[in-house]
């Protein structure tokens, strides 16, 4: 099957900087994939080659197995969808929905005949006649969706559109946006600092730091398995903790000295001996009432209370490990036990970050 | 003795009442957060409180102090404003040691107070460099060192952290904890982000169009809501309302809804039934299962999963209610199509729809 869009190592400066640093990515039809990173990480930048705004220094790009390099960016078959969804305020939804289609030149049935169309897949026809300026979020989001869709785009850009708006709209745009992308089998590239925006979403996330991918896998894999440091700490809320560990061992059984003497059995597995920093969500802690084998003291510091869960930060040695508790488990000054439950095992090289992969090292739980 | 107090502060623009009869206290050492949707006033009210917008009723006292009238520069407050604008010309130190220079404090305070917040803020290598190098979160950064420096009463801050990266947002929330617990200052600070209000916060003020809905600990707003808005705004994703009446199961009193029922003995001695009444259930009160079962019974739709990492938002219609609720991922295989629910006993709020507040 042809990629609907294929990057083929990208590169892009801006003076002494390089934005993006050679990345390569396909995009199979109707598929759903999130460009994921922090500010600066070049995912912007990345889109906007795409789109033709920008043009890469090196690499090549192709929708449907063919470059579109030497397009503009009106020629690309690409429907853009801007930051809180840039609807025109003045028009009707009507007008807002025909407007690619006149500076496209489509006579006026065919305009009305595809506004009605798309107008009833997008839930929209009741609301044809009221202005852009009228409506609330979910409306414009899928009068600016529809509004790029009309023309029929091979591929759907869209760049940080919900990152102004508040966290209850956000989430029933998230769903919204997400069955109007499944129901129409749209190609999507999306790009967004936000997890919760990409791990809902996404049928795949590239994360990118400092211009380069780190991973490319499905939103489950990148939390469970992330292939780096960067990535696991990106992902989560409350964010993973990364404790340094020294492994050690006899015979085929290791063990991880992590600080505060907590000593955490790792039983058997092929593992080096040496450092390491082992990741723990804090929701693979638990307060134990027992102290001993498996068990770290520490001193609850702060708790954040998110209502149906407690955070805890509890003072291991000269860090503080966050802990997902129950209400009421604990309070401030209070001096805990804390132990793994079904801890994934994440274990990552302590110089170069990269996750090493550890077979069956579920034994302390 | 009372950091601040706020007596039935009025502000209007125009024909708008920004904000409409508000009251509140912040104890010396408190750390209140003013939380709301956008246009709710919470900046007005920060502003009033720092002198920039003169009240047009109430009263506002600082540290025992009345500076209604008063210069902004003589209420002895800090404010970190949302748009933030550093010195071009000056670095990373020099911008943060602006107000302490500004306040003749000698060199060795200077750099101690400097020193100390950028270890906080985690911006120790960036404090010789200029603000045009800085990244969006170190510029806020630097911002929030500025503010916090000042030895004064009241610390006001307005949407620290809401133009950041939601990953240095989130390591920040913590920092403001631990600010708090070094300063001792009483500090007031401006979200629209209820995941920082509760977290932060010895005490929250739920504000809407204006006036507050409610004001109380992390716990209160959260498992005692006053009204509908406050049950609806904190928490995500927000509480589920689903119609129900009042009837009886086995001689008890008893919510029942379109495929399902509970009971609630605590209504036997309700003095007055209300016409129309919702069964208000928080998402991750919600259990759901592939099959029936006692904590199941329920039978639901799954209509969409929504999968967070730890967690699954699952979106459920149960007798053709949209319900979401919140399961921790992994702990059920669900699929979306038939299945069962159930809620945790004693999790739910009655809401009595004619009023919009609670029975329970």
């Amino acid at each position: 099957m042809t990629a609907r869009l294929e990057l083929i190592d990208i590169h892009k400066r801006f003076e002494d900087t390089a934005a993006v640093n050679g990345i390569s990515l396909a995009l199979a039809p109707g598929e759903f994939f999130s460009l994921l990173g922090p500010s600066g990480c070049g995912k912007s930048t990345t889109l906007a080659m795409v789109a033709g705004f920008l043009e890469p220094d090196g690499g090549e790009i192709r929708v449907e197995g063919r470059s579109i390099l030497h397009l503009p960016p009106q020629a690309r078959r690409i429907g853009l969808v801007f930051q809180d969804y840039a609807v025109f305020s003045k028009l009707t939804v009507a007008e807002n929905l025909a407007f690619g289609l006149e500076v496209r030149r489509v006579r006026r049935a065919e305009r009305r005949r595809l506004v009605h169309e798309l107008a009833q897949r997008l839930a929209l026809t009741s609301i044809l006649g009221r202005r852009g300026g009228s409506l609330n979020m979910s409306e414009m989001q899928r009068v600016a969706l529809a509004r790029v869709l009309i023309t029929n785009p091979e591929l759907l850009l869209l760049d940080e559109p919900m990152s102004n708006l508040d966290a209850e709209v956000r989430a029933s745009l998230r769903g919204e946006l997400k069955r109007i992308q499944q129901d129409l089998r749209q190609t999507v590239l999306y790009v967004t600092h936000d997890q919760v925006e990409a791990m809902s979403m996404s049928d795949r996330i590239a994360v990118m730091r400092e211009g380069a991918i780190l991973q490319v896998a499905s939103p489950d894999e990148i939390f469970r398995a992330p292939a780096h440091r960067f990535v696991a700490e990106f992902i989560g809320d409350p964010p993973i903790n990364m404790l340094p560990a020294t492994v050690e061992g006899d015979g085929s059984s290791r063990i991880a000295r992590l600080p505060a003497n907590w000593i955490l059995p790792l039983g058997p597995g092929e593992l080096a001996e040496g450092a390491y920093l082992l990741g723990i969500r804090p929701h693979e802690l638990m307060l134990s009432a027992a102290s001993g084998t498996g068990t770290a003291a520490g001193i609850v510091r702060f708790l954040e209370n998110l209502g149906a869960e407690h955070v805890l930060h509890v003072e291991l040695g000269d860090m503080l490990i966050r802990v997902s508790a129950r209400p009421g488990s604990a309070r401030i000054g209070e001096g805990v036990n804390l132990r793994t439950q079904s801890w994934q095992g994440l274990l990552f090289d302590a110089r170069t970050g990269n996750r090493v992969p550890v077979r069956a090292l579920g034994a302390a739980a | 003795m009372t950091a601040l107090e706020v007596r039935d502060l009025t502000k209007s623009f125009g024909k708008i009442r920004a904000l409409d009869d508000v009251s509140f206290t912040v104890p010396t050492g408190g750390f209140f957060t003013i939380v709301g949707p956008t246009n709710a006033g919470k900046s007005t009210l920060l502003k009033t409180i720092a002198g920039l917008h003169e009240p047009d009723r109430g009263e506002i006292i600082i540290s025992g102090r009345r500076v209604n009238g008063l210069e902004p520069r003589l209420r002895r407050v800090s404010m970190l404003f949302q748009n933030i604008a550093l010195f071009p010309q000056l670095s990373g130190f020099e911008n943060i040691a602006f107000s302490l220079r500004a306040a003749k404090a000698s060199e060795s305070e200077i750099s101690q107070r400097v020193g100390w917040a950028a270890r906080l803020l985690g911006i120790e290598p960036i404090l010789n460099r200029l603000p045009r190098t800085f990244s969006g979160g170190e510029q806020q950064r630097v911002a929030i060192g500025r503010a916090i420096v000042q030895s004064a009463d009241l610390l006001l801050l307005d949407e620290p952290l809401t133009n950041l990266d939601a990953r240095i947002r989130i390591g920040l929330r913590i920092a403001f904890k631990q600010l708090h617990h070094e300063l001792g200052q009483a500090i007031v600070y401006v979200t629209h982000d209820q995941v920082e209000a509760m977290s932060l916060s010895d005490s929250v003020g739920v504000l809407n169009s204006g006036r507050f809905e409610q004001i109380g600990s992390p716990d209160e707003v959260y498992h005692r809501p006053a009204t509908r808005f406050v049950a609806r705004f904190i928490g995500t994703p927000p509480m589920n309302f689903i119609p129900a009446e009042l009837g009886s199961e086995k001689g008890e009193p008893a919510l029942i809804g379109k495929n399902f029922s509970i009971g609630v003995p605590e209504l036997r001695r309700l003095e007055r039934v209300p016409d129309r009444i919702e069964l208000g259930i928080r998402p991750e009160s919600i259990e759901v299962a592939p099959e029936p079962g006692p904590a199941t019974p329920f039978p639901v739709e799954v209509k969409w999963i929504e999968r967070l990492g730890a967690r699954s938002v699952v979106e459920l219609a149960l007798g053709g209610v949209a319900v979401k609720a919140a399961l921790p991922t992994g702990q059920v295989e669900l699929e979306t199509g038939a299945a069962w629910c159930g809620f945790r006993p004693q999790s739910h709020h009655i809401l009595d729809s004619q009023t919009g507040r609670f029975l329970r």
